[in-house]
């Protein structure tokens, strides 16, 4: 079952388009990674699909229920969703927020629920510091906890990991990762960090310009920024047919100039089939591909970089 | 409704200002009691229980400000997107309407406690009551405060909710319910008819008996001026406190939830 389907779905802010006609798909079960530079409609997107905001165009089908999107009878969704900023009230405990939420939410022993969802994330249940004295990181782990109250079946979560160090980084992480293996919770996170998405995802989403530009696995995703051999041949598509029947179990994918890259193959394999193959070989390279650079590429170019659009 | 309310009394009641609001009532209600016990300065006799040995002037002032510190608590509208995404549309609808019903909570929760602190004050002082009033108009007297205070309480959470700022929305709450906002506003309108060529004070004359400011001084005076008619409009005032403020409430609770419950959430 589909978790979210967008069927051209559009958001429009006065002349500026944020969203353009996305179509996009998240199956239950998948951490699903959504890539974009910033201002590329990623947190727009991920309001419509939380009905924070409505789409100007197009429609969002949550849990297959285009009707009532899932929610319950006692008028609850089945999302919880950490988007912008952590969403807590500085003036209370980290507990009473929760215990605020969980009431909210109509639930009984919102406390011990409240102490459960601390541990979870990784606080102190019985720190009585208004969260107004909390550091970044440790709002950050507040709101996941909030977007957990009510054991949704989807979380949102718009750029979990920034102002985490390494060590909170991990354990958002794992978290994440026993949330959606032990409790089948689907996730679609929103992140500049890369590597820590790379990760915890086995779907992406890439968003440029509020276009959805590519989807694909994390599989897919190692095939295409694993280690590789690059060949030019000197002629390439007679070259790619031998190549494909010598070793077939490699990809192939053509570069804009002309050249080969072949995964799955190490590169004296690659030069012995040409070799056989009596194919002229004009450039023969190992190539590692970094998944960063891969991203960029997928996001419009390296233009925005320079703003701090990608790390 | 009833579980969002109860959030929001817990977090009200977890919150530190709302302590400091009631030290603050308890002392200025206090405060002056005790300097007349003690120092014998002050009134030999109050004339009425409503007119002058109770103050619940300010209240709605009082009422007005918590209103905007529910709504605007810091992050709140952060907080308020973490409980919208977990309500479905209709859920959404009633989070909205929820929050000017706690307001209006607030205001009678605020009312009450002055008027017991109002109460255990006057014996305090030893100042004794002349003439007090029937129970029932000291009722209609509360009754008439609730409904003036709870008025400006939820046309601040309408503020609130479309502005989404919090100095406005103090600023908001703060002029309106000192009758500033209405004044300025009538008296506006007033130079607009004097330079379109009618007369100036024409409109402010037909439209100021039905202002809740108006109403406010009424309710300043005590029961007997709320009870008695008068000559402009030939109803008392706590008529046209009837007749203005529970429409102006329910406007504004469906405003603010069929109309600004569907705007985008910041």
């Amino acid at each position: 079952m589909n978790v979210i389907e967008t069927h051209g779905l559009t958001k429009r802010y006065r002349s500026k388009l944020a969203v353009d006609n996305l179509d996009m798909t998240v199956a239950a079960g998948d951490i699903y990674g959504f890539v974009g530079k910033n201002g590329s409609g990623k947190s727009t997107t991920m309001k419509m699909v939380a009905g924070l905001a409505r789409p100007t165009a197009g429609e969002v089908v949550l849990f297959g229920d285009p009707e009532r999107g899932g929610a319950t009878p006692q008028g609850f969704s089945r999302i919880g969703a950490l988007i912008e900023s952590p969403g807590v009230l500085a003036s209370l405990t980290a507990r009473d927020n929760l215990v605020a939420k969980a009431l909210a939410l109509g639930m009984t022993h919102a406390g011990d629920v409240a102490d459960d969802l601390l541990s979870l994330v990784g606080l102190d249940p019985v720190d009585h510091r208004r969260v107004k004295a909390y550091s970044l990181g440790m709002k950050q782990r507040l709101g996941l906890a909030l977007a957990l109250v009510g054991g949704p079946d989807l979380l949102l979560l718009d750029e979990p990991f920034n102002g985490l160090d390494p060590e909170a980084t991990r354990a958002m992480r794992l978290a994440l990762v026993r949330l959606n293996h032990e409790h089948g919770v689907t996730i679609m996170i929103s992140s500049h960090v890369l590597d820590q998405l790379d990760r915890v995802a086995t779907r992406f989403g890439v968003i440029s310009d509020g276009r959805l530009t590519a989807e694909f696995t994390d599989e897919e995703l190692h095939e295409r920024c694993g280690s590789s051999v690059r060949v030019r041949l000197a002629a390439p598509e007679r070259g790619l047919a031998l190549l494909e029947q010598a070793l077939p179990r490699a990809t192939f994918r053509a570069e804009p100039d002309g050249a080969l890259v072949v995964t799955g193959a190490a590169l004296d394999e690659v030069s012995s089939a040409c070799f056989s193959a009596g194919i002229e070989v004009r450039e023969l390279a190992q190539q590692e591909r970094d998944i960063e650079e891969y991203f960029v590429e997928l996001m419009g170019g390296m233009d925005d970089e320079k703003d701090g659009g990608v790390r | 409704m009833i579980a969002l309310l109860r959030s929001d009394v817990y977090r009200v009641l977890h919150s530190r200002w709302i302590w400091v609001v009631l030290a603050l009532v308890t002392f200025l209600t206090f405060a002056p009691a005790l300097m007349m016990r003690w120092t014998s300065m002050g009134p030999v006799a109050f004339d009425s229980l409503t007119g002058s040995a109770l103050s619940l002037g300010g209240t709605e002032i009082l009422a007005a400000v918590m209103a905007a510190i529910v709504c605007c608590d810091r992050t709140d509208i952060g907080f308020g997107r973490s409980v919208l995404s977990s309500l479905s549309r209709g859920g959404r609808m009633t989070w909205f309407a929820e929050k000017c019903a706690f307001s209006v909570l607030l205001a009678a929760v605020t009312l009450a406690v002055a008027l017991v602190l109002g109460l255990l004050a006057v014996p305090l002082s030893g100042v004794p009551v002349l003439a007090p009033e029937p129970a029932w108009q000291v009722v209609v007297w509360f009754d008439c405060n609730w409904l003036v205070s709870s008025t400006y309480a939820v046309l601040t959470v309408l503020v609130a909710h479309l502005t989404r700022s919090e100095g406005v929305t103090l600023g908001f709450a703060v002029l309106a319910s000192t009758g500033l906002l209405e004044g300025g506003i009538v008296v506006g309108i007033d130079a607009l008819c004097y330079l379109a060529g009618g007369s100036f004070l024409d409109f402010s004359s037909a439209v100021a008996p039905w202002l809740p400011a108006q109403a406010v001084g009424a309710i300043s005076e005590g029961a007997a001026a709320l009870l008695s008619a008068d000559n402009a409009t030939h109803l008392a005032p706590a008529v046209r406190v009837l007749i203005v403020c529970p429409p102006t409430i329910a406007a504004t609770v469906a405003a603010d939830a069929l109309l600004v419950s569907r705007r985008d959430v910041a």
